[in-house]
This record gives structure tokens, C-alpha cells and sequence, in this order.
């Protein structure tokens, strides 16, 4: 089977691809913001906005780390468990992952530690994966509602890609030029 | 990977070596053969002098420092600018005051006039500039004057354990931003990691190795952390050790060097844990404006802590004087100990994230070890961080630019003056392009020290007065009792923050 069979058709990758970055820039900015109140007690614009660049950057690959790495695992699975449905199950997939580790991550910081052990979140991972890939799998409308929720987030790309690509020139810039 | 400490010695002599090897020819062009000695500054983070036996303190923290005061002159009444690493660090590499450098805030920055006015700048050209710190907030500093540096040794060279992987290292041209950016917000910071993913994928690589808090072998605190990586002192030390016998390949030279320890959190190897008996003293003292009310037992716990951890810290100093002076490099150098803010154990309080400015917090070591200086030298007039960089300066031989601070100090070509005024400012609650309106100052003039809180909710405006002299502890207020000294004192104090103030007045 050739490369390109065993993986999900170009739409269904930019829809998946659209939910982790919806939920990773968000996630970014919004500790950004949360950031910039006492940042800019001695930060001028030049340096907040270079920071927004590196901060962005980041976002953007890791939206692009995460996706390859569901594209791996719709590459080694038999195409009807993940590929063929690839966009609702791989947006459940993104939904249950990145939402409890930032959960987890929201939690620790304040002191609640139920999702902190790696077993424990592996298995919270798995058991709202099962539940929301049953889901999809028992009532069409689910699939159906994944779906589009996950391409109507491919409208963020137009303002998530743009501003990656400025951000990553920034970058490219204030590190090459002398 | 994990190495032996061993196998990372000898791989830091390699790589040391084989950078110095590719940087010396450009150098040796950039720079005329010169006489001029050596200047290694070594910056202890958070070592108050009230705590130091060097001092007077009652217990034996510091035997090494006691047997290298012998040949070296010892400031007595040396004073930080600020009471926490980004004021009293900026301060003593500008020789300005907080209040004009503006690096005032817990990780801020120095404003732009000031970037190219620092120690390693003025002195690049006549010394080869190389400086590493532990502290981030340091690293930012340095970031920003990296211009003036020809090695910047990156933080993370001598590390048991990251906490995290740090990225600025790969963005050497931009170091600011990519602290901000990266470093103390995408796998975690102060607060939530903006990457979660990336910071999820890291966390896993480290899962179980972490020596963060844990009881190692020799550490029964676990290893002492600076909040992004773990690291062992010995290790530490006998790297800026073999940094500076390569240094000295590049005389004359000018060495920054800033070490975490022993700032928070107090983990001293297990030989020196339990060392000292219980403290009769000090005795507790008045609380008035403290915001947190930990118990006398628990901060006396603290303190206990802490000496033991500034005793680790003194032995590994010992140490890296004598192994210089076994490689012969201290027969040229200026061999300056000193610290960027004090830490207090009193009041309720314990740290230095406060805003009191007792002398706990800002009364500083400064002890120099002059070349071929044979006899102690006391000098006991007030000094302050400012007086760093003209005395640098004058030691180099170089004018000393108008406007500083500082003085030259005294036995380095100043002259005493025990009536001078020493300033010193916390203000990290205000914008750093505004006017100062909340914060504390001190002004120390003669026996005298006069505080000023200013602007804090419900304690708007207050000032105490204190005769050093006559009650070194700062238990009885004369604000009151003495009006004639309070009212001169109180009178400089408000003039010169009405000065600082000024330019940031809008009309």
C-alpha cells in the first residue's frame, strides 16, 4: 500500500489539525494575557511582542508535533479503526488528550494532584477515549457533530497560520540578523 | 545522559578548552598585551552578612571566608541597592540605583539607556569580559548585556538535572524574549505551561529522575535547586574553578561569576546538617508592617537551615581560592566575594521577597582579595553595590563616567567617608516607566537609618529611624525621639525621590 493510502485525505488532517491548534493557541494566548499585566511593568512593546513570536512559534509547532503524531498512529492502525473516520475520531482523540492534560496541568497549580500520576491520567485518557470513540461509533449524530465542529474551527486556521508564519519570520529575523 | 560528576569535569575541561581554543586568535587581535591584573567577581545569591561568622555572627559559618579575611580587605558596612536578585544584581553591574537603572521588578529589566552601561561594557576592550550565572533573573540581566560580554557561559553549564529543557540556549542573539517566551513559559514557569503538549512529551522523559526534592546520597534535603535545573555546589564551583584558570589565558580578564547558592531552598550535603547547636539569640523583635506572621520556632528552623547551607557554601569558596592559588591565578587577580541581596530570618518573615529593608536583607559581604595584600585590612565606613564599577573602572584606570552612584572604594583608591548617604530602594509593586508610588527606602547617613514605606495599602506613608550603632538589631524606632536627625534624614530621602520621580511624571 502506498504512503499516501494509509493516511487520511488532506481536509480530514487540516480539520484535526484546526481542533489542537484551536485548543493549544487558546491555551497559549490565554496564559499570555494572563502574563502581560505584570510583563508589562518592564517590558516595552518591541519585547512583549517578540515574546508573542516565540510564544506563537512554539504554539504552531507544537499543533504540527501533536498532528504528526495522530498521522502515525492513523498510519499503523487498520485504516477502519482510525483512518476511514479520521477526522471525528481524531478530534475526539485531540479533545480527550490535550483537554485533561490541561487539566492536569491547570489542577497541579492549584494543588490538585488527581490527574498528576501518569497512570492515572493515562487511564482517564483511555477511558474518555473509549467512551467518546463509543459514542461515535453508536449515534451517527456524534460523528456527525465532531465533524463539524472540527471544520468549522479550520476558519481559526486562517488567523492561527498567518500569525505563525509572522511569528516565525520574527524569529528567523531577531536571531539572523546581526 | 547521565555522567559521573568525573566524566563531566573532564568533558568540561574538553570543551572549555576546545572553545577557548577557537575564540583565542580573534581575541589576542581585539586586545593589546596589557599588565593590568585580573578582576573575578564572585556574587553569592542571597548571603547576608548578619548570618556570616566573617562578621561577627554567633555561629561558625564561615571558617573559609574567616581564614581568607587574613590577606583581604573586608568591608564591614557594605549595602545592596535592592533587597532581591534584579535591583541589587542591575545595581551592582551599573553602579545606579534602582530608581534610575529601573530594573525594579521580580525579573525585570534595566531600561535601554542604561544597557550599555554596565561593567563589561565599559571594560570590554581593556579586559577580555566573560560572566555565568545561576539565577535566571540574572540571565535576563546578562541577556541584556551581552553585547559587553566576549564569553557568556549559559546558565545551565554546570547542571545535575534540568527541571525542563531550556531553549534559550539555541537563540544566543536574542536572549531577552526567548526567557519570556520560552524558557519560563513553555514547559512550565511561575505558573501553567503554555506548551502542554510539548511540556506533557518533556515531563514524560523525566518522570522518575527528577532530583528535585528528594533525598540523594550526601543530600538529605535533596539537591539545591534554582528552580530550572538541580545541581550539586562542588560540581558548580570546581567548573567556575577551571573557567577561570582558562580565563587566565586571556589576561587580563574580567570574571562575573553568580552562584545560586545559598539562596532558597537551603539544601547543605549532609556533613554540614546539624552542625550548629541551638541559637539563644537573637531575641524576637518588633513586627509592624509585616504582611505574613510565621512563627518565631519555624523561622528560627529556617535560619538554621540556612547557615548550615551558607556553611556548604563557604567551604566550597575555600575551596575555589585555594585551587586558583594552587594554578597561580590569584597572584594577579582582584578576588571580589560579595552578594546581591541579604536574606532575613525576623519579624515574621523569613527570604527576601519583602518589603522590608532591615538590614538583614540589604547589609551584604564585600571582602576583596587584593594581589599580594599579606594583612587583613577592616575598612568600616558605609559602602554600597554602586561602588563596584568605579572602582573597576579606577583600578583599570579609566575614567569614571559622571552621574554614578558609586564611589571608588575606600583601600582601592577612594577615600573613607562615614558620613556618606547610602540609598537603597524596593519598589517591585510599581511599572518600571512610572513614577515610584509604592515601596520602601532606606537611607543610611553616618550611625543613622532612616526607612521610608510609601504608598502600601493601609499603611500609606510611614518612617522609621534606627542608630546602627547603638542598636545593631533595629529594635527601637527614634523617628520619634530623635526629630532633628529624623527631619534632615526624612528631608534627603523624599528630595531624591522626588529626582528620581521626576522624568516619569507626566506633565
Amino acid at each position: 500500500m502506498k504512503l499516501p493510502n494509509r493516511l487520511p485525505a488532506f481536509d480530514q488532517i487540516l480539520a484535526v489539525y484546526a481542533v489542537a491548534a484551536f485548543m493549544l493557541f487558546a491555551w497559549s494566548l490565554l496564559w499570555f494575557f494572563w502574563n502581560v499585566p505584570s510583563w508589562l511593568h518592564f517590558m516595552n512593546l518591541g519585547v512583549l511582542f517578540a515574546t508573542l513570536s516565540y510564544a506563537v512559534a512554539a504554539s504552531f509547532l507544537e499543533g504540527l508535533t501533536f498532528l504528526g503524531l495522530l498521522l502515525v498512529v492513523a498510519f499503523l492502525l487498520p485504516p477502519a479503526w482510525f483512518r476511514d473516520h479520521f477526522t471525528a475520531r481524531g478530534a475526539a482523540v485531540t479533545v480527550s488528550l490535550l483537554g485533561l492534560i490541561m487539566l492536569r496541568d491547570y489542577w497541579i497549580v492549584s494543588d490538585n494532584y488527581l490527574l498528576k500520576p501518569m497512570s492515572t491520567l493515562g487511564l482517564a485518557f483511555v477511558i474518555l477515549t473509549v467512551i467518546l470513540l463509543f459514542l461515535t461509533v453508536k449515534f451517527s449524530w456524534m460523528t456527525k457533530a465532531l465533524s463539524v465542529l472540527a471544520e468549522r474551527l479550520t476558519i481559526f486556521l486562517y488567523i492561527f497560520v498567518p500569525l505563525s508564519i509572522l511569528s516565525i519570520l520574527n524569529v528567523l529575523l531577531r536571531n539572523l540578523l546581526p | 545522559m547521565n555522567l559521573s560528576r568525573r566524566d563531566f569535569l573532564k568533558a568540561l575541561g574538553v570543551l572549555s578548552a576546545g572553545s577557548l581554543a577557537a575564540t583565542v586568535p580573534s581575541l589576542t587581535r581585539l586586545r593589546a598585551p596589557s599588565d593590568k591584573p585580573n578582576v573575578v567577581i564572585l556574587v553569592l545569591d542571597a548571603m547576608t552578612a548578619r548570618n556570616l561568622s566573617v562578621y561577627g555572627y554567633a555561629r561558625q559559618t564561615t571558617p573559609n571566608l574567616d581564614r581568607l579575611a587574613a590577606r583581604a580587605t573586608v568591608y564591614h558596612s557594605h549595602y545592596s541597592a535592592g533587597n532581591f536578585t534584579t535591583p541589587g544584581t542591575s545595581s551592582l553591574l551599573t553602579g545606579l540605583l534602582p530608581w534610575t537603572h529601573r530594573g525594579i521588578n521580580l525579573g525585570g529589566l534595566v531600561h535601554e539607556p542604561y544597557v550599555d552601561h554596565n561593567i563589561f561594557s565599559l571594560l570590554q576592550g581593556d579586559y577580555y569580559t566573560a560572566a555565568f550565572t545561576q539565577n535566571y533573573y540574572t540571565e535576563v540581566l546578562l541577556g541584556q548585556f551581552h553585547h559587553g560580554l566576549d564569553r557568556h557561559i549559559i546558565s545551565s553549564s554546570f547542571y545535575e538535572q534540568l527541571d525542563r529543557p531550556l531553549l534559550g540556549k539555541y537563540f544566543p542573539n536574542d536572549p531577552v524574549p526567548t526567557y519570556y517566551g520560552l524558557d519560563d513559559f513553555v514547559f512550565s514557569g511561575r505558573s501553567v505551561p503554555a506548551s502542554p503538549f510539548f511540556a506533557f512529551l518533556a515531563s514524560l522523559f523525566h518522570q522518575g529522575v527528577s532530583l528535585d526534592d528528594r533525598a540523594v546520597e550526601g543530600y538529605p534535603y535533596g539537591l539545591p535547586n534554582n528552580f530550572f535545573y538541580t545541581y550539586r555546589n562542588d560540581v558548580a564551583f570546581a567548573g567556575v574553578q577551571q573557567e577561570i584558570i582558562h580565563l587566565a589565558e586571556q589576561s587580563p580578564f574580567l570574571g562575573y561569576f553568580h552562584m545560586f547558592s545559598p539562596h532558597e531552598p537551603y539544601r547543605p550535603r549532609a556533613e554540614f546538617v546539624g552542625k550548629f547547636p541551638k541559637l539563644d539569640a537573637p531575641f524576637k523583635k518588633p513586627n509592624k508592617f509585616s504582611t505574613l506572621d510565621i512563627s518565631y520556632e519555624s523561622i528560627q528552623a529556617r535560619r538554621t537551615d540556612y547557615d548550615e547551607y551558607v556553611a556548604d557554601v563557604d567551604s566550597e569558596i575555600g575551596k575555589l581560592v585555594d585551587g586558583l592559588s594552587a594554578a597561580g591565578v590569584m597572584e594577579n587577580t582582584y578576588f571580589i566575594i560579595t552578594s546581591d541581596h541579604g536574606e532575613m530570618f525576623e519579624r515574621g518573615e523569613y527570604g527576601h521577597i519583602t518589603r522590608f529593608l532591615y538590614d538583614a536583607v540589604i547589609h551584604i559581604p564585600l571582602m576583596v582579595l587584593v594581589p599580594g595584600q599579606a594583612a587583613r585590612v577592616d575598612v568600616t565606613a558605609p559602602t554600597t553595590s554602586l561602588d563596584l564599577l568605579p572602582t573597576l573602572l579606577h583600578l583599570a584606570g579609566k575614567p569614571v563616567p559622571e552621574g554614578l552612584g558609586g564611589r571608588v572604594l575606600p583601600e582601592l583608591g577612594g577615600t573613607a567617608d562615614s558620613e556618606r548617604s547610602i540609598f537603597t530602594v524596593e519598589a517591585k509593586e510599581n511599572s518600571s516607566f512610572g513614577p515610584l508610588v509604592q515601596g520602601t527606602i532606606s537611607l543610611i547617613q553616618g550611625p543613622y537609618k532612616l526607612i521610608h514605606y510609601t504608598g502600601y495599602p493601609r499603611k500609606p506613608e510611614a518612617f522609621e529611624l534606627y542608630n546602627l550603632q547603638a542598636d545593631p538589631e533595629e529594635m527601637k524606632d527614634l523617628f520619634e525621639a530623635e526629630t532633628s536627625t529624623a527631619s534632615l534624614m526624612k528631608e534627603e530621602l523624599l528630595d531624591s525621590l522626588a529626582d528620581a520621580n521626576r522624568p516619569f511624571i507626566k506633565r
